[in-house]
């Protein structure tokens, strides 16, 4: 400044009111916020109590990345770059029991050989456990014979630019890793998927920090520099879901967990909600499959779940469904009761999901086919137009099933469902093997498959003396 | 030394010369004189292709998809203002007469000054692969660009097309589209279509395909795909004869239970071996398209005398069935063919919707309930917000069954009538029955809107209509009888807008001395006033005031627009200060109109 000017005093004063006008501000925001929220008349002692309060929940994380050594190309020159090490440094925030710690990054598997964790001064090892692209945030677990107390992530309202925060920090500093506790004012906001506050100052060293209100309440985690997420609703919400997927362990699949229960769900539009007056998160229930748990219980199609085992539903849209399934996951084979509501009536129903049988699967080498039952889950997700029949789960690459005439064109289709073998039917798997036996024995040259696709009969003739199984026995 | 040189020089150019009288040529002069001036290049606001002229008065051969608005909302409309340039770049102005998806063929006419030069064509179901050809096109907006080649195959059939095709090595790129391919005499052996991935892949719709297709653009104004209704046949290749027991035939794979052919007794798994006495065998997938080809284009309405093999107990027995050829059924847009299926929509709404036919279905694998299939919905729209999706079918509005089309705008409309907030509805995905509630937002909630219309009606009033209603305003329709309407008919205290609605520059709108007064007392009250193609003109025959507003108009009464003084621009829609108007030129301009409209009145 002063060089463009060409005053040294001039440019001393453009600095003196900066400072002027940065005090003041800063003056004024303590200020305006002593209605309860402030920092007003903060001094180091009150600040370290608020950040200290949370310290016990804080972990340090250090993950090193190896960038491997390249080659960089200018003109017709190539030039070596050695591979290098960086190392990220991150604070964790213990969010479940059993130690599982929520860091700001993307980590798998394989960085985790490179993850330092130190709690206090003390070093020790982790696991990973997932990472959520959307909330770009990873949970690992701690192996230690401690008990980290959990912090606990409940949406609060969001901060409102120039208030005052405070980061809370690991006690433990070293060398490379001094990140620094200290009041932060939001600057903004950014209407980004979830909410994210501009913290004006904050460097790369507090990643990961929980910012704090006077209350010692976490408000939001810093995730890069200048920026912290917001603990809104929505964040809290699919944070929630992610540490409850993490920490009690992921359940099979989400169709089948369904399945156990044997009812679809979708969760309901807020205006019908509203218009039916039931003000609260709740599930339509789409389908009851027959002879399931739902329908022994007396579930039908059209009841409106409420609450689960007492405990209202939360959440609202997919969150809703979500959360119901992790909490019907955790239940196992216990019973516990659903209150739906019903034409203006509200019922309570006792529970219990069973555990059905795999659907048997069959896999023919002759045909190139894998096929499995037809039950009532398959009936209805894959929406079949018949019953009496196998349901194609794979075709095998390169066998008679595949190869048609047409590079590409698979004969037999997945999701097809096998009606009849040479004119013989074949309603469930174990009469498709024994007509499958009685072709191994005839060995014919070709064989006449009938299926159903979509709405649609079709007829096949597979060729079985090609594929990887028949050739050696065409020879 | 500079002699010996120059003579050096003097020869070289003599060498060259004679070189160059020498030079021989794959396609000969003669050709390419021949055949140049019937090539034209197509050129419409989207992008372009090429054509070629196959009459003296101007009717035009190219591909459906150059000429296809390729709006899945009108599947059946070409493309506007499509302009043809001829060889010597004189430009007309063309008709689209008529066009298909699968086949790729269109029709187009245009008002020659002159006689034209039309091509001649070749026997496409006589050629033979390694054959000689060249296309004529406008590759990627290149004019007169001729690219050589042969015939790389002539039963092109595994590309999933409805005909065989042609395949050649000469160089197809975009906007090669809709040009001829040519033999080595210069007489057109197909339109090109596209070329697949690779290099020197290029594929070519055969000529008699495009002619029979050109016939039926003439008679219909549109390909009458016909067949038997409805069953899906196949070939029977080797193994699926001889599993089957027969030595040849056309499998019929399934067999819509309900329908002619059904009921004429085919059955599915029969295998059709003769079609009115001669035999049919197709082997592979090219043979059983050229048999579905001579199936598709008989005439709606006769009877074919059919053979099929049956299995009857394990035998196989000769059945003789006479079956119906019918029309095929309306198809949903998946590009076999413009189907003449509309999609309906509420813009307001935010989703559109179809009758369901049975094609639907098949294609869908769509459940049996009736209702209405939603086509689309607009994202963070009411639909949207409601969970409707697409391929839903609609089959409740509060507890009452939606059948067609008719019965669910009838169910809506008295709801969006009444402004009801919360519209139940109950919706089938797949096996799921899912109940949800559609909360129109009503942003012209409270508002009125009077639609002038001339007595022989208005084009898009019902368009109009439902939009507005749906949007919340109440609308209240006036026909303008010369001597019985009355400008004191319309109480101005209780309309927000008034929309005069015609397209024609002769209407009574623009002479009516009530609608003027309408029109001032509008804009003296500050109310929204909107016209529709020619009527703009009343407004500024009205009132003096609206002179400096920018306004639209028809490109017929554009003239006239300029002549009185109006600011005229030319736009779609026009916009200013409570004047909105349009050129009404179609369905897509009416609902930027209408949306136009929305957003002012509020």
């Amino acid at each position: 400044m002063s060089s463009v000017n060409g005053s040294p005093l001039r440019a001393v004063s453009y600095m003196t009111m900066a400072g002027f006008l940065l005090a003041l501000l800063m003056t004024s925001g303590c200020a305006g916020l002593g209605r309860g929220q402030s920092f007003a008349g903060t001094a180091r002692s009150d600040l370290i109590r608020v950040t200290g309060k949370k310290q016990a929940h804080l972990v340090h994380v250090a993950v090193k990345t190896v960038t491997p050594e390249r080659n960089r190309r200018v003109g017709t020159m190539i030039f070596k770059t050695p591979a290098s090490t960086q190392t990220a440094e991150y604070t964790g925030i213990t969010v479940a029991d059993g130690n599982y710690v929520l860091v700001p990054a993307k980590l798998d598997q394989d960085s985790m050989k490179d993850v330092s964790v130190w709690i206090g001064e003390e070093d020790s090892a982790a696991a990973f456990i997932a990472y959520e692209k959307q909330l770009g945030m990873s949970i690992i677990q701690i192996k230690t014979d401690k008990r980290l107390p959990v912090l606990s992530l409940t949406p609060r309202s969001e901060a409102p630019s120039g208030q005052w925060l405070a980061v809370a920090n690991t006690s433990g500093e070293n060398d490379y890793f001094m990140p620094r506790t200290g009041l932060y004012m939001v600057c903004g906001r950014r209407p980004t998927f979830y909410p994210e506050l501009v913290i004006d100052g904050i460097g790369v060293a507090n990643r990961g920090a929980p910012l704090l209100d006077r209350r010692a309440r976490p408000v939001a985690i810093v995730t890069s520099p200048g920026t912290a997420v917001a603990l809104s609703e929505a964040f809290c919400a699919d944070l929630s879901l992610f540490i409850n997927k993490s920490s009690l362990g992921e359940p099979e699949d989400e169709e089948d967990d369904q399945g156990r229960l044997g009812i679809c769900l979708q969760p309901i539009n807020k205006d019908h909600a509203k218009f039916l007056g039931v003000d609260r998160s709740s599930l339509w229930v789409t389908h009851v499959l027959p002879d399931s748990a739902a329908a022994k219980a007396g579930l039908r199609n059209g009841d409106l779940i409420v609450a689960f085992d007492g405990e209202p539903l939360r959440y609202s849209g997919d969150r809703t469904r979500k959360d119901f399934n992790w909490r019907l996951a955790g239940k196992k084979l216990d019973p516990f009761s659903l209150t739906v509501w019903r034409d203006g009536e509200t019922l309570t129903r006792s529970c219990r999901s069973d555990r059905r049988p795999e659907p048997v699967e069959f896999q023919s080498e002759e045909l190139g086919v894998v096929v499995r039952e037809i039950d009532e889950n398959a009936y209805a997700h894959k929406n079949l137009a018949v019953r009496d029949g196998v349901l194609v789960t794979r075709v095998l690459p390169g066998s008679p099933a595949s190869t048609s005439s047409t590079f590409g064109k698979s004969l037999i289709q997945t999701d097809d469902v096998i009606v009849e073998l040479n004119g013989v039917p074949t309603p469930d798997v174990s009469r498709f093997r024994k007509v499958l036996e009685d072709v191994r024995i005839a060995r014919p040259h070709a064989v006449l498959v009938k299926y159903q696709r979509g709405r649609l009969s079709g007829y096949a003739g597979l060729n079985l003396t090609i594929g990887s199984i028949s050739n050696g026995a065409a020879q | 030394m500079i002699r010996y040189a120059f003579s050096i020089l003097l020869v070289g150019q003599l060498s060259y010369v004679v070189r160059a009288q020498e030079a021989t040529h794959v396609i000969p002069d003669a050709i390419v004189q021949k055949v140049g001036p019937s090539v034209v290049a197509i050129q419409h606001r989207r992008a372009g292709g090429s054509g070629f002229i196959i009459s003296a008065d101007g009717y035009i051969l190219s591909n459906g998809h150059v000429v296809t608005r390729n709006d899945p909302e009108f599947p059946t409309e070409a493309e506007e203002s499509v302009t043809v340039i001829l060889d010597d770049e004189r430009k007309y102005s063309a008709t689209v007469i008529g066009f298909s998806m699968d086949p790729d063929v269109s029709l187009l006419k245009i008002n020659p000054d002159e006689p034209l030069k039309p091509v001649e064509f070749a026997d496409s179901r006589r050629v033979t692969t390694g054959q000689k050809c060249f296309a004529v096109g406008t590759p990627v907006g290149l004019k007169r660009t001729f690219t050589s080649g042969i015939l790389s195959n002539v039963d092109r059939a595994d590309l999933g097309t409805f005909t065989k095709v042609l395949q050649t090595d000469a160089a197809i790129n975009q906007g090669n589209s809709g040009g001829p391919l040519f033999d080595e005499n210069g007489r057109v052996l197909g339109i090109n279509t596209y070329a697949r991935g690779g290099n020197n892949l290029g594929f070519t719709i055969p000529i008699h395909v495009a002619l029979t297709l050109k016939d039926h653009f003439l008679a219909h104004g549109r390909f009458v795909r016909s067949g038997f209704w409805f069953c899906l046949l196949g070939e029977t290749y080797d193994e699926l004869a001889e599993t089957l027991g027969v030595s040849g035939g056309v499998i019929v794979h399934h067999v819509e239970p309900g329908t002619t052919v059904a009921e004429a007794g085919l059955r599915s798994g029969d295998v059709i071996v003769a079609v009115d006495g001669a035999p049919c065998a197709p082997r592979t997938h090219a043979e059983f398209l050229d048999f579905n080809w001579d199936l598709s284009t008989r005439e709606p309405g006769t009877t074919v005398q059919v053979t099929v093999s049956r299995d009857e107990g394990g035998k196989r027995v000769p059945v003789s069935l006479r079956l119906p050829v019918s029309e095929f059924d309306q198809v949903p847009p998946g590009g076999l063919q413009p189907g003449n299926l509309i999609t309906y929509s509420y813009q307001a709404l935010g989703f559109g919707y179809q009758e369901i036919a049975l094609l639907t279905r098949i294609y869908y694998n769509l459940t049996d309930h009736q209702g209405v299939i939603v086509t689309g919905v607009d994202g963070n729209s009411a639909a949207a917000e409601a969970g409707i999706g697409h391929y839903d079918i609609i089959t409740h509005i509060n507890d009452e069954p939606v059948t067609d089309v008719a019965s669910f705008e009838r169910l809506l409309e008295a709801r969006l009538a009444d402004r009801t907030p919360v519209i139940p509805m109950t919706i089938q995905r797949r096996s799921h029955t899912y109940r949800t509630a559609l909360a129109p937002r009503y942003e012209l909630g409270g508002k009125t809107a009077v639609a002038l219309v001339p007595r022989g009606g208005f084009e898009y009033l019902e368009m109009l209509r439902r939009e507005l209603l749906a949007d919340g305003a109440d609308v209240v329709i006036r026909t303008v009888e010369p001597g019985a309407f009355s400008a004191a008919d319309i109480d101005l205290e209780d309309v927000d807008m008034v929309v005069l609605c015609d397209s024609a520059p002769s209407s009574e709108l623009i002479t009516n001395e009530e609608v003027f007064t309408v029109i001032r007392a509008a804009h003296a009250k500050e109310r929204v006033l909107a016209a529709v193609g020619a009527s703009s003109l009343a407004l500024v025959k009205a009132e003096p005031a609206l002179l400096d507003k920018r306004v639209t108009t028809s490109p017929d009464a554009a003239g006239d627009a300029v002549k009185l003084g109006a600011t005229y621009t030319g736009k779609d829609v026009e916009e200013e200060s409570k004047i909105v108007t349009t050129t009404g030129r179609n369905r897509r301009v009416m609902k930027m109109f209408v949306k136009k409209l929305a957003e002012t009145a509020r």
